[in-house]
């Protein structure tokens, strides 16, 4: 990779990071844009030149800049303020009671199901992979169950766990996206 | 919008100058066609209104789906096709419909300047 291939990349990739929270097809179509962009200032033979491309990038403005202004556009407000991680304390209480919830004779989990079905912040996809999250907890579970209990059951155990808490991870992140 | 710093957006003009901004990029795309780096162009060169470029990618998005402006590819000398904007019906109405709206505006609030702002 040459230097101007490296500065258009490092580029790219933090528009594509700081554009994440944008609907979908906004942020593909502006990502589109600036590939675009991009692409025809560097058919001019001076984008060579690692300072005429840092020029060119400097013009179509900080990747902040540019989510902000498609944030605006898009109906989201400018800036992620704190506020982008409240409102979420359902998908939270959800994913912990749907996680371990069942541990109290179901009911947790019950109450659990109920909080993610009617979320609002969760499409169908994400509620069904909500609904199962317990899976591979239980499933170590009733392997254990077979074979006797021993430090394989609990390595299962701990690494179906381990999974659960990582989908959940996934799910609250969703629902704080969204 | 004018986002040249996000601090500044957010008081004195910046609020208002986002708003005007979409009706300056109908008003330039009225007479002809243009691509987006000739909107930016003709936005600093002729009136001083300096924008990002990058910016002006999601007003003509949002222009687009409003259904204001339209888009078409055509082939450029040099380079890649380029994407061309184009006013629509509807975006040539709102922008008379702004134009007229803005001249009673500007003279309401120059009026009250001049007779209650200077100290």
């Amino acid at each position: 990779m040459t230097s101007t291939d490296e500065l258009v990349s490092d580029y790219l990739r933090s528009l594509e990071r700081e554009s994440a929270a944008l609907p979908a097809l906004d942020r593909e179509e502006l990502l589109d844009q600036i590939r675009s962009h991009i692409e025809a200032a560097r058919s001019d033979p001076r984008a060579a030149e690692a300072a005429y491309l840092r020029e060119v990038l400097e013009d179509l403005g900080t990747p902040a800049e540019i989510v902000a202004a498609a944030r605006v556009e898009s109906g989201l407000p400018a800036f992620d303020a704190p506020a982008r991680n409240r409102g979420t304390g359902r998908e939270r209480l959800a994913v912990w009671l749907l996680a371990i919830g069942w541990l109290l004779i179901g009911i947790g989990w019950l109450v659990g199901l109920a909080l993610a079905w009617t979320s609002n912040r969760w499409d169908t996809r994400e509620k069904i992979g909500a609904t199962f999250l317990a899976g591979p907890m239980v499933l170590a579970l009733l392997l254990a169950h077979q074979v006797s209990l021993g430090v394989v059951e609990v390595l299962f155990f701990v690494v179906g766990a381990a999974l659960s808490a990582w989908a959940g991870r996934i799910l609250i992140a969703r629902a704080a996206r969204s | 919008m004018l986002y040249m710093e996000p601090g500044v957006t957010q008081q004195g003009l910046g609020q208002l100058r986002r708003g005007v901004l979409e009706y300056c990029v109908l008003a330039l795309l009225k007479s002809e066609p243009l691509y987006s780096v000739e909107v930016v162009h003709r936005l600093a060169n002729g009136y001083g209104m300096k924008i990002s470029e990058g910016t002006l990618y999601p007003l003509l998005t949002r222009l687009r789906k409003e259904g204001r402006v339209e888009t078409h590819w055509q082939e450029s000398a040099s380079g890649p096709p380029r994407r061309y904007y184009a006013l629509t019906d509807a975006g040539r109405r709102a922008l008379a419909v702004f134009i007229a709206d803005w001249k009673v505006f500007t003279e309401s609030v120059n009026t009250l300047f001049e007779s209650e702002g200077t100290a």
